[in-house]
């Protein structure tokens, strides 16, 4: 089953494939916001205090602005795992192409070259790189070799909801035991309704509609997943 | 085998990687890689026998995180950055030398054409310089200027400050500007050369010599070298990308784009010591300014013998 995805698989040195889910402009757009939300209010109550010190105040608030305009996103990207304050809010990270966490260098050419994806303003450059390339990079992530991913939080291990094994009348495909599977797993966050409408078709297969053809199918994924 | 003993059989394993990656002692280090390729492993199969999603989801999470803990880079941390300052950035300056100097002729060619010009035709400074940038230049360096509001140590700071700020985002301009094939060094170093050639030869007119020349003298060559290397960084980019040679344009781009970006670490380096010498020695004016400029050419030579003598050991 070949399915239309932006998904980008990259292959271990053991010989299994990992995939990474590369961020769309608009997820990027708010981690930016918010990045530039928190720099801003936090050098402006930096000078704010800082006004108190005079002209050494302006000169460490010198310091500061030019730390928050060149190198947050460096030392934040390198030394919290890929993430800045904003990628963080929005589950994203900065990964080098290979799957491989960011380092110094890449980190750098990628935030600096923010100046030729600002070009002509407003990340003109930026969003039309993004929207050209497969894995949404602007300019400043195909130079670096870096790109952006949604970052999946933890999955946790579902629990089956509990119901009577059945084994299924006739002989599954591998897609099909699957396609059970997880229904079962994605169960607990489904209303009953849905729950229903979703069974109803398999009601050639289990013989029964609404909550019955529910239990049934329930009933199948414990079957499947090993449950006597 | 179904899914159930399969997760039975093999959760201790899974839970032993996840601790050690939460830096619980878990699992000796050299027990990891064997660990890590049975998880390999499971996740294959998981996938090769349609397990639920969650699970084999579960089990990539856990890979990706491991290929990244496994094959990420160890910190290179301080000493290796001073290590690089110190043997590396020379013998790279010495590699790329046709590129550092086409950058010093850009930079120091119109400086001095402009200085020569303006000295010999005086008026020709408001081609560069409106009248009233001219006379605050001429106030700034005016010993009889009083020192406004701020004296001594918190004066000192304040212009550290602006020297980082102003000078370091410069160089990144510079550099990062080189990736339009270049346009950026192309423009920016000329533009500034004549700037400083002009303002120096005004200045000299105007017979500031002493002020002028005690100021600038101490850290010019850490910070004109600065520019030049900020320059040849973003130069190294740009011609990477019109002239690729035997690499695809963008392999060439990013290699390119490594090497620039070490020479530009340099150019922060220097410029950085030079905000420091600007800030705290250059405004000094207990020290004679003929002695200021005797430690500024000081410097100037031990910056040229860096370039030349330093990290050979290691060729």
């Amino acid at each position: 089953m070949q399915s239309v995805d932006t998904v980008r698989t990259i292959e271990t040195p053991e010989g299994i494939e990992l995939h990474l889910r590369p961020a769309g402009p608009v997820a990027r757009f708010w981690a930016f916001f918010v990045d530039q939300a928190v720099v801003w209010m936090g050098l402006m109550f930096a000078g704010i205090a800082l006004t108190f010190l005079g002209p050494l105040g302006l000169g460490l608030w010198f310091i500061l602005v030019f730390l928050a305009q060149w190198l947050y996103p460096v030392f934040f990207e390198v030394l919290g795992g890929g993430r800045t304050l904003g990628k963080r809010w929005l589950n994203l990270r900065v990964l080098r192409t290979d799957g491989r966490p960011i380092g110094w260098g890449p980190s750098l050419i990628r935030n600096l070259l923010r100046i030729v994806d600002g070009l002509p303003g407003a990340y003109t450059v930026g969003l039309v790189s993004i929207l050209l390339t497969r894995d949404f990079q602007r300019i400043g992530d195909i130079v670096a070799g870096t790109l952006v991913v949604h970052e999946e939080a933890g999955v946790q291990a579902p629990v089956l909801p509990a119901a009577e094994p059945l084994a299924p009348a006739l002989a599954l495909t591998l897609e099909e035991q699957s396609a059970i599977l997880a229904f079962a797993e994605r169960s607990a966050g489904l209303t009953a309704s849905r729950s229903e409408e979703l069974a109803d078709v398999l009601g050639p297969l289990t013989g029964s509609r609404g909550a019955g053809g529910v239990k049934a199918v329930l009933g199948m994924a414990r079957y499947l997943w090993g449950g006597r | 085998m179904r899914q159930q003993r399969f997760e039975q059989e093999n959760r201790p394993l899974w839970e032993d990687l996840r601790g050690w990656l939460d830096e619980r002692a878990t699992l000796g280090a050299e027990e990891v890689p064997s660990a890590y390729r049975r998880l390999c492993h499971h996740l294959s199969v998981a996938r090769e026998r349609h397990y639920s999603p969650a699970l084999v989801e579960r089990l990539q999470q856990l890979a990706l995180r491991l290929h990244q803990r496994i094959y990420g880079e160890r910190g290179e941390g301080v000493p290796a950055a001073l290590r690089f300052l110190w043997g590396e950035l020379p013998r790279q300056v010495r590699a790329e030398w046709r590129l550092v100097a086409v950058s010093s002729l850009l930079f120091f060619g119109p400086w001095i054409a402009a200085f020569l010009v303006v000295r010999a035709q005086p008026n020709l400074v408001h081609l560069m310089l409106s009248p009233e940038e001219a006379a605050k230049y001429v106030q700034m360096y005016d010993p009889k200027t009083p020192v406004a509001g701020a004296t001594g140590a918190t004066r000192d700071v304040m212009m550290f400050g602006f020297y980082i700020l102003n000078n370091i985002g410069i160089d990144f301009q510079t550099f990062a500007s080189g990736l339009l094939a270049g346009i950026g060094p192309l423009f920016f170093l000329p533009f500034n050369g004549l700037h400083g050639g002009t303002v120096m030869a005004h200045l000299t007119n105007q017979g500031l010599t002493a002020t002028f020349y005690g100021f600038i003298s101490g850290h010019s060559s850490f910070e004109l070298m600065g520019a030049v290397l900020s320059g040849a960084g973003g130069l190294r980019m740009g011609f990477a990308l019109m002239h690729p040679g035997r690499r695809s344009r963008l392999a060439a781009l990013r290699e390119g784009a490594r090497q620039g970006s070490r020479l530009l670490f340099g150019a922060v380096a220097l410029t950085f010591l030079a905000a420091c010498f600007e800030g705290f020695w250059s405004a000094n004016t207990l020290v004679p300014w003929k002695v200021k400029v005797g430690v500024g050419v000081l410097f100037w030579i031990l910056l040229s013998s860096w370039f030349v003598l330093a990290g050979r050991r290691g060729e």
